[in-house]
């Protein structure tokens, strides 16, 4: 009987025991991969109809399309562009080309290369679809065309191939006879390019980016006194898309008379008039739509018009731009944003900097003046505890918008990435 | 003969109402005193005796007996003598060399013209009425030659048991009997015509034996009669048996028991003579050449059989063969060429083959019955009765529990693997995809593991070597692998318990709860190779052990047991290599304890060490890969059960956790009860002890991460778990192990113990049936489209990186190239080297933002494509911001990326462009370049162009190689093969095969150990 009690006495510590064991936390296996991956971009500057300024700061290398890229540091100012260049850096790399003409400027930020995008003009009229592409391998882009009566069938819009290292014209006012607001869709099959619109007429001295179509865009720059405010909407998918807009003047949010319930068809590409309801202030648009559109904005004091894709919102953006001009700066969040706004020129060494701290009211858009006299290169730094956006608006002999692009660094949280020897 | 006749029959017949009631009138009868019988004596002191007692037993006697004694050197001349003063011989003829049976013969027939010539040995006792019937047989069929029916020594309460009637030769000179040796004598043999046979008892008619010269002095020992008959044929006259006459032939001199003088052995005057007969006989006489590479061959067999001696017989015979070509054509001169046609007598072309796989499946068919019946064995009862009479009344075999658990088994198993018929690839969990072909299987194993010296891991020969069992299809192999895994561990646990002197009830329900066990513990369905290996080789490898701690056999015979211990030890250590020191530890303890052991234990954990000594860098560079099993890095990190690891519930199964808990609750409850029943405290320590030691073991190991190769893996759990089973199951089986002879265990206790079992595995195994294959394992295919395999497997070589989104955000992802995933990828890191460099970008990939240079990293890292399946459109469209990419889609929601510029897993280097090698070829140029591989660094890698050996630059980065100006050609490269180590473990595997297999004896030894 005492054997029988010690011998299950034992046995019970020995099942308490390896209970116990059980629960002791497993030291974990390093499966997953947590590698940060190295954050770098490349954007195209493709040039103006007319000579250009070069604006690119936070490059690493730049040079030529096709060409030996060399190494940047700090702003670099190229004159007289006439072709396109190939920047390279991280995060903060911002740039733009900056023309101008009689009565009439342009700012084209640099662009990344992508396999698709939309970008939307006012009329083809006088544009030329510029389609660059920077890689070593070739790029077939597939155009696809949205009017105001929907899908237009051109001739030549498929199957477009654009050598390595190269820049190909398509001149749009061929493609389209028609006038009327344009929605060009590009898909590249093959490779992937950098696509600008540019606009030269009497007059008129514009590009328009590419932005890829979504439920939400935010578009800034209509400046103080515009004449025109027109807003550009394609929606390419197969349903009718009911699109709101939101304008973020000086001192409120509102809905702009025009800017509610617009509907606009599938294929098609429609332009919303919306400068005799924004009272003149400087705006900032947030567009909503029930379904994927794209926006473009056209907008100007005189008869110059500047054209404007969307842009993100950020807590940190950047421009490198001629200096002449207003900052206009919107907050569409919910609350009030104190927003740092750090200018420097091209020749200024660290520390040299102007900074000046500014709170923008919920739904406003602040303006804030930078050179008046004597304007130099300028690098604007915006930085802010919310999500804002905002451009670069020079409405002095014509009209450009230089948008603000984020500059924040990203460090995305390492995925949990697991090797799975069986995945096949 | 009948009794009507009034002929005198020997009370122990107990056949003789098979014989005809009425005798064959139609021939006269021979008169028994026209015979003279000679008996030849060479050294038969022992046996001689008994047969001189049945010749003077004879009735009818011959005319005369004349006893030749062949220059004996014992007492035999002295028997003779008295027995000649006794009247039982005639006379006897002292011979002064022993000049053979054939010359003896013809000295006793000098000047004597008999019509009829009797053939006797020494060691062949007629019957006493062996004459008589012999005599019948000769009048019967006008035969020149008649055979009687040669019976094997009679043993104690055993029938008779047949020795052969009649023989023929192959062309190989073997000989071919007409009857099984050893079958029971029923009076089934009918006379039929013969080549020849033994002369012992050969009844030759005068006139006969005259025309022919009698028999051949060139055989002089063996073979003799075949020769005689051989050439009794070809000259027309009948050579026929007569079974009814029969005679208890010891064969002292091909068994040994014969003191020769001169002193040669059995085999070698046997085999001398057979070589000279085929030589010799037969329009087509064998060719001397062949023969002579035969007996060389014959002789690597019997050293093969650990019996050097009768290599040594063997090569000695053929070269006096070879020596004394005169003595064969002296014998083939005694023939007759042009004479009659005997081939239809000869052994077919096929007969040794066909005659070798009887015997093999007789065996086998031994060690079933063995292994399945509850009795002592087949009684002449059963064998000769009708379906009421003898063995174990209304038992079949088919009822037998062992045929019952093996069937049940084998059927749940096809049921369980009902997802899996017909499936060609599995993979999963453990397991890797098995290679394509038995040459890619082997080719995995030749292929050592990058990065550390040494030959790959074992098992992975192992599985290809047991790929060739299942049509030479390495996936074949792995399914049925996992479909009859719970029948072969039933299997291997039911020969243990057997063993073990469990009756075939107990032991079934042992092996049933065995088999319930394996399977609930995932081991099948988490693809637990390693695991499922040890639910197999465990207990064999017990059994092996138990037979080697009682194994007192002698001489070669000893080294089976524990060549069958380093065998199943190969095995095991081979899945779970810790296996190796630990019982390399316990047998040196054992030999501590009993010096009289050391060389047993030496070999048996010897020879796994000299097997598993190419792989032994691998284990000195990462010492933790002992206790891991297979493809350590293929597992998933499956999070390890807390409590649950005490319900088994180690791997996931599919299986629902409350079958464990029942299967393992019930066991347990069963466990304690047994255990408190062990009167001995001793018994009840050790039990314990072995319940402890694994299961601690076990759980620690499941919260470890070790380090092997590049990465990190989990301890095996399944060979702890399994101990830990065997510990719970050894206390019960005990109380079921009454070692006697294979009753059911009588008493309710025993009874119940036996149904606890049986249900247990019947819960495992049938929930197992109903579930299935509902864990990891699976049906496995490819994701990739064909264009990309064509790409990944042509002289490119390329990888392919795969990324599937998972429904929680995260990723899964591998790398694939044609060379894995497949069995021993998972021995190392996936990516190896370049772990770092496909992680950044499998989270670039993830996190859509895609370097500038992602094409340049692919095409670097030798990918050819990326396939991204689960992941939204934006995800995808911020891939294909990035240059050097073109889409393709692939199914409904995966796409293929491929990348520009053609890459390769090869590049040639020059001075101003690195291009990929794109067809396995290299243009010749003007001035060096660099081919760099985009592979690990090891200094294995080799590579050649148009046949010219690249030298390695170690000044650049690794995997580098100089191509000189001037060379060009197809480009081959790789890591130089192990055929080394694969040699040196054929070699060893051989070794211990060979130790295992049964020892070739002389006769001598069978008959030994018979009696």
């Amino acid at each position: 009987m005492k054997a029988t009690l010690i011998t299950l006495v034992t046995l019970a510590a020995l099942v308490a025991g390896g209970l116990a064991l059980t629960l002791v936390r497993p030291v974990p296996l390093p499966r997953t991969t947590l590698v940060v991956p190295p954050a770098s971009s490349k954007l195209v500057c493709a040039p103006m109809a007319q000579d250009g300024t070069l604006f690119v700061d936070g490059a690493e290398t730049i040079g030529p399309l096709g060409r030996d890229e060399v190494t940047a540091t700090g702003p670099v100012l190229t004159n007289e562009q006439r072709e396109p260049a190939v920047v390279r850096g991280g995060s903060s790399l911002v740039g733009g080309v900056a023309a101008s003409g009689s009565d009439t400027r342009a700012f084209v930020p640099c662009a990344p290369p992508r396999s698709g995008g939309t970008l939307l003009v006012p009329s083809a009229a006088g544009t030329d679809l510029l389609l660059v592409n920077p890689d070593a391998s070739e790029a077939v882009v597939d155009l696809t065309l949205y009017g105001p009566d929907g899908e237009l069938v051109a001739l030549g819009a498929r199957g477009i191939a654009v050598a390595p290292h190269s820049i190909r014209t398509i001149a749009l006012s061929v493609l389209v006879p028609t006038d009327g607001p344009l929605g060009v869709e590009y898909t590249a099959s093959r490779g992937r390019a950098t696509v600008v619109a540019r606009t030269d007429a009497p007059g008129l001295l514009e590009a328009a980016t590419s932005s890829t179509p979504g439920t939400q865009h935010w578009l800034p720059g209509i400046p103080e006194g515009a004449t025109a405010a027109s807003l550009l909407v394609t929606n390419p998918g197969t349903e009718r898309a009911t699109v709101q807009v939101s304008a973020q003047g000086a001192t409120a949010s509102y809905r702009p008379e025009g800017g509610t319930d617009v509907s606009v068809p599938a294929h098609t590409t429609v332009a919303v008039e919306l400068a005799t309801s924004l009272a003149g202030e400087a705006t900032g648009l947030h567009v909503t739509s029930d379904a994927d559109v794209a926006v473009g904005l056209s907008t100007g004091t005189g008869t110059d018009r500047a054209f404007t894709a969307p842009v993100s919102p950020s807590t940190q953006l950047g421009a490198f731009v001629p200096g002449s001009g207003v900052l206009q700066v919107t907050n569409p969040g919910d609350a009030d944003a104190t927003v740092s706004v750090t200018t420097r020129t091209a020749g200024d060494v660290e520390g040299q900097a102007t900074v000046g701290e500014h709170r923008i009211p919920a739904g406003t858009t602040l303006v804030i003046p930078l050179m008046a006299t004597d304007p130099e290169p300028l690098v604007v730094s915006v930085t802010s505890a919310a999500d804002v956006f905002g451009a670069v608006v020079d409405t002095t002999n014509g009209a450009s918008i230089a948008p603000l692009s984020p500059t924040v660094e990203l460090e995305p949280a390492p995925i949990d990435a697991e090797v799975v020897p069986t995945l096949r | 003969m009948t009794d009507e006749q009034g002929v005198a029959r020997p009370d122990e017949d107990l056949w003789d109402w098979l014989d005809p009631e009425e005798p064959d009138a139609g021939h006269p009868a021979i008169d028994p005193s026209g015979v003279t019988a000679v008996m030849v004596v060479h050294n038969a002191r022992t046996w001689l005796p008994r047969q001189l007692l049945s010749l003077a037993r004879l009735d009818p006697r011959p005319g005369r007996i004349v006893a030749v004694d062949n220059a004996s050197t014992d007492d035999s001349p002295y028997l003779l003598a008295r027995a000649a003063d006794e009247g039982v011989l005639d006379e006897v003829i002292t011979m002064p060399h022993n000049d053979g049976f054939g010359v003896a013969v013809h000295r006793a027939l000098e000047g004597d013209e008999p019509d009829w010539v009797w053939l006797l040995h020494d060691d062949s006792a007629p019957l006493p009425d062996t004459l008589q019937h012999l005599l019948d047989g000769a009048a019967s069929l006008d035969a020149g030659i008649i055979i009687p029916k040669l019976l094997q020594p009679k043993r104690r309460n055993y029938p008779e048991t047949l020795a052969e009637a009649g023989q023929a030769i192959t062309r190989g000179g073997r000989r071919a009997l007409s009857v099984e040796a050893g079958d029971i004598d029923q009076q089934q043999l009918q006379p039929e015509r013969v080549l020849g046979g033994s002369t012992a008892g050969m009844l030759v008619r005068g006139d006969v034996w005259r025309e022919l010269g009698g028999l051949a002095p060139e055989v002089p020992l063996h073979r003799d009669g075949v020769d005689l008959g051989w050439r009794a044929g070809e000259a027309g006259h009948v050579v026929t048996t007569w079974p009814r006459a029969a005679l208890t032939h010891r064969q002292a001199g091909r068994t040994g028991e014969r003191t020769n003088s001169p002193d040669i052995a059995p085999h070698q005057s046997d085999r001398l003579a057979a070589l000279r007969v085929v030589a010799a006989r037969g329009p087509r006489p064998a060719g001397r050449f062949r023969l002579l590479a035969a007996s060389g061959a014959r002789a690597a067999g019997f050293l093969l059989g650990k019996s050097p001696a009768l290599a040594g017989a063997e090569l000695r015979a053929a070269r006096t063969f070879a020596a004394t070509p005169g003595a064969t054509s002296s014998l083939a001169a005694r023939g007759t060429r042009d004479g009659a046609d005997v081939e239809d007598l000869l052994p077919g072309r096929f007969w040794t083959l066909r005659h070798s796989i009887d015997r093999i499946g007789a065996g086998a068919s031994e060690r079933y019955r063995g292994l399945i019946t509850t009795g002592s064995g087949t009684s002449i009862d059963e064998m000769t009765g009708d379906d009421f009479a003898g063995g174990t009344p209304g038992r079949r075999a088919w009822l037998s529990p062992v045929v019952m658990l093996l069937t049940a088994l084998f059927v749940l198993s096809l049921v369980a693997g009902r997802s899996l018929l017909g499936a060609t690839e599995v993979a999963g969990g453990g397991m890797l995809p098995a290679p394509r072909a038995l040459g890619d299987a082997f080719g995995a194993y030749l292929s050592p593991t990058v990065g550390v010296g040494g030959a790959g891991a074992p098992w992975i020969l192992l599985a290809a070597v047991l790929s060739t069992f299942t049509l030479a299809s390495p996936g074949w192999f792995a399914v049925a692998g996992l479909v009859l895994l719970p029948v072969l561990a039933g299997a291997a646990a039911l020969l243990l318990l057997r063993r073990l002197g469990l009756g075939a009830a107990a032991a079934s329900a042992g092996a049933a709860a065995w088999a319930g066990a394996v399977v609930l513990l995932g081991i099948v369905g988490a693809g637990d190779l390693s695991g499922m290996a040890l639910a197999i080789t465990g207990p064999m490898l017990a059994r092996s052990i138990h037979r080697l701690v009682h194994d007192d056999s002698s001489g070669a015979e000893r080294l089976r047991s524990p060549a069958s211990v380093a065998f199943w030890l190969v095995l095991t250590s081979a899945a779970w290599p810790v296996a190796l020191p630990l019982l390399s530890v316990a047998g040196i303890i054992w030999a501590l304890t009993d010096k009289r052991r050391w060389g047993d234990l030496a070999l048996a954990a010897g020879l796994p060490w000299l097997f598993l000594a190419p792989w032994v860098p691998t284990l000195v560079r990462w010492p933790a890969r002992a206790l891991m099993g297979a493809d350590p890095l293929a597992w998933p990190d499956f999070p390890p059960a807390t409590v649950a690891l005490l319900a088994g519930r180690i791997l996931p199964s599919g299986i629902p956790s409350w079958v464990n808990a029942v299967f393992f609750g019930v066991l347990f409850v069963s466990f304690v009860a047994s255990l408190v029943r062990m009167r001995r405290l001793r018994c009840r320590v050790v039990v314990l002890a072995g319940l402890a030691v694994p299961l601690v073991a076990g759980v620690l190991s499941s919260k470890v991460a070790l380090s092997t190769h590049g990465g990190e893996a989990r301890a095996l759990l399944s060979g702890w778990a399994l101990l830990v089973v065997a510990a719970l199951l050894a206390p019960v089986l005990v109380q079921l192990g009454a070692p006697h002879d294979d009753e059911v265990p009588v008493g309710r206790p025993a009874k119940a113990v036996m149904t606890t079992l049986v249900l247990l595995g019947a819960v495992g195994l049938g929930s197992w049936a109903w579930v299935g294959f509902q864990g990891p394992v699976g049906p496995s295919t490819s994701h990739l489209p064909g264009y990309v395999r064509d790409v990944v497997s042509s002289t490119r070589e390329t990888r392919v990186l795969m990324l599937q989104r998972r429904p929680d955000g995260g990723l899964d992802w591998n790398v694939v190239d044609a060379r894995q995933p497949r069995w021993g990828t998972g021995e190392r890191e996936l990516a190896g080297a370049f772990a770092d460099d496909f992680g950044r970008l499998v989270q670039a990939l993830g996190a859509g933002m895609v370097p500038e240079d992602l094409a340049e990293n692919l095409t670097a890292l030798g990918v050819s494509h990326i396939h991204m399946g689960g992941f939204s459109e934006e995800d995808l469209a911020s891939v294909g911001n990035a240059p050097g990419l073109t889409r393709a889609p692939v199914g409904q929601d995966a796409v293929v990326w491929t990348v520009a510029g053609l890459p390769s897993r090869a590049r040639i280097v020059g001075s101003d462009a690195s291009v990929p090698v794109l067809d396995g070829t290299i243009e010749e140029t003007a001035s060096p370049r660099h081919l760099v591989l985009s592979e690990e660094a090891d200094p294995r890698w080799w590579a050649s162009v148009g046949g010219v050996a690249l030298e390695a630059s170690p000044d650049r980065p690794p995997v580098t190689f100089t191509v000189p100006e001037g060379v060009g050609g197809e480009l081959r490269w790789g890591l130089h093969r192990s055929w080394g180590a694969l040699g040196w473990q054929v070699a060893v595997a051989l070794l211990v095969l060979t130790l295992l297999a049964p020892t070739l004896g002389s006769a001598t030894t069978a008959r030994r150990v018979r009696e």
